[in-house]
């Protein structure tokens, strides 16, 4: 079956023209080539400026290659008739969530894509409806979305991007700027939006939101360094390392605890397989 | 510099039917030097708090009085009260605009009117107090740096002022964790060189147990609760209630707590959870 996303040989530059004339060329994505299936959840680690954004503007021909192809469901995202497909079944969710929202009334937020792709108005209403369930936040459709919290309108713009019935989304660091609760929230609808065979592409920088994809895309200076199960990659202290990230809570916690003299297996990953580890020590 | 806040009140479209109260009778005390965490959800008053420290907006009623000052006494001057309360806003690399680091952080301390040596030694001071490297970026366009450079750059800005509190809104949030640790570790360092009063907002409650002496908690537009980070932290319960949450080692601590109950879950670093696990399971096996 073809992938819903294929990259093969991506490498994306940014071009600046100095003040004086001088061209000068960026590499923020570097030879990159990957597939993946329908229906996966992969997370991308990776610093600041190691091409995770740009890579994501490629999924729905936000940025087009300097070098490579990308194909969305076999579509060429250099083809403009495809384009419009593209776009619908890529949805994308960014950080802010102030620069994603462009009504002034809730609901019309939410149906400015189908609106767009000229769906029916009755089908517009449902999909709205239904869009805004998904989220939590039917009953705050009639309101401005700048009365919200920044949780709320991170729901608003995700339930404009599922308006659009995607096969896939990409978010690009969603809960950067929420609250405890609101990252939460926004979690919670990332894994029913997977649950019901949403593709979704998460970027993030919380190591605790990595660990609960199927699988871990790491890059860094424009190139995938690691690419696995999270299970994998988070077992390994010097990949975590070279990759400029971190560890998450629980592996630390268990690092600390081996350390310490305790006979913890090195192969316990999560909140629950720690604490039965350390009930088993009683 | 101590700031003394009492009674404050402030209300949102007075008079208007969208009218909200965003602080009501808040009243807190921080001493010279001190380090304080804001928590709150979204909505919470905390960053209304923050813009009346630095009066960017007054309040209905109560009183603000920074070091000698009373700051909400209308006859008062702003700017004098600017200078001496730094405000770091949420992501401060948004107002970067100058063609050069070094320009771009001159750009404060020259509107009250710093000039020539003493300039230029207050920008270099700033530059290097954010750990970053002097010569190397004080001719470059700020826009050519790494998300975390920047922001260090937007931090020498507020720095070189001299002010003698600083307010820092969300100062980690969207870095990656090792621009988080740089970010971190400049807060500290300013703390303990600069001897700054410092107020942090944040929802990163690992970084709060890790640098802040006191949490204030606020929820609408109230002050809640006010202690240390092990008082504050070991009420896990009502801060849930509020859309809070705990240090990720304390969150853990109360999750294994509910299976070995006796066992202390208010620790607030891997580290003490570490250790903490260690004594329980000593104690059980004698």
């Amino acid at each position: 079956m073809e992938p819903i996303i294929r990259v093969e040989n991506l490498t994306f530059e940014y071009r600046k023209v100095s003040p004086e004339g001088t061209a000068t060329s960026f590499r923020a994505v570097d030879g990159v080539t990957f597939e993946v299936p329908s229906g996966e959840f992969v997370a991308v680690l990776g610093m600041n400026g190691s091409g995770k954004s740009t890579l994501a503007k490629h999924l729905n021909g936000l940025l087009l290659p300097t070098e490579g192809e990308v194909w969305i469901e076999g579509m060429n995202t250099r083809e403009d008739d495809h384009i419009w497909n593209i776009r619908s079944t890529v949805g994308m969710v960014f950080q802010n969530p102030d620069n994603q929202i462009v009504s002034s009334v809730v609901e019309d937020d939410v149906a400015f894509g189908p609106e767009n792709l000229g769906v029916d108005p009755a089908e517009i209403r449902r999909r709205v409806d239904e869009a805004l369930q998904a989220v939590g936040m039917y009953e705050q459709r009639l309101k401005a979305p700048h009365m919200l919290s920044g949780g709320q309108k991170q729901r608003i713009a995700i339930a404009g991007a599922i308006a659009m019935r995607p096969k896939c989304i990409v978010f690009d660091e969603p809960t950067a700027m929420l609250d405890p609760k609101g990252r939460h929230q926004v979690m919670d609808i990332i894994h029913r939006l997977h649950e019901a065979g949403i593709t979704v592409i998460l970027i993030t920088h919380f190591m605790e939101e990595a660990m609960q994809a199927d699988r871990l895309i790491v890059m860094k200076d424009g190139r995938i360094t690691d690419d696995m199960p999270p299970r994998d990659f988070f077992a390994d202290r010097e990949r975590i390392q070279c990759a400029g990230l971190e560890m998450p809570t629980i592996i630390a916690l268990r690092e600390e605890l081996i350390r310490l003299g305790l006979p913890v297996d090195a192969s316990v990953q999560t909140e629950e397989e720690l604490i039965e580890a350390i009930c088993q020590l009683q | 510099m101590s700031i003394t806040v009492e009674n404050l009140t402030y209300t949102y479209s007075k008079g208007l039917p969208n009218e909200t109260r965003a602080l009501e009778d808040v009243s807190f005390q921080l001493e010279p030097g001190e380090f304080a965490a804001v928590i709150g959800h979204t909505g919470s008053g905390k960053s209304t708090l923050m813009q009346q420290l630095n009066g960017l907006l007054r309040p209905d009623s109560g009183k603000i009085t920074v070091g000698e000052v009373c700051i909400t006494d209308p006859s008062n001057k702003m700017t004098e009260v600017r200078r001496k309360v730094g405000l770091v806003f949420q992501y401060p690399e948004y107002q970067l605009f100058e063609e050069t680091v070094a320009k771009d952080v001159a750009f404060g301390p020259k509107q009250v009117g710093m000039t020539g040596e003493e300039l230029d030694r207050v920008v270099e001071e700033s530059i290097r107090l954010t750990g970053l490297d002097y010569e190397e970026v004080k001719e470059r366009s700020p826009f050519e740096l790494s998300g975390g450079q920047k922001r260090r750059v937007a931090i020498a800005g507020v720095l070189a002022m001299k002010p003698e509190i600083l307010i820092l809104d969300e100062p980690t949030a969207g870095l990656d964790p090792s621009a988080h640790r740089d970010v971190l570790e400049l807060i500290r360092r300013i703390h303990r060189k600069e001897r700054m009063t410092i107020l942090l907002v944040s929802h990163n409650m690992g970084d709060i147990a890790e640098l802040a002496d006191r949490v204030l908690v606020m929820n609408r537009g109230k002050l809640v609760m006010n202690g240390t980070p092990a008082e504050v932290f070991s009420r896990g319960e009502p801060l849930w209630e509020m859309g809070l949450g705990l240090p990720p080692a304390t969150e853990f601590m109360e999750r294994l707590k509910d299976r070995m109950p006796g066992i202390d879950a208010a620790q607030l670093s891997i580290e003490d959870a570490a250790k903490e696990i260690c004594r329980y399971l000593k104690g059980r096996k004698k």
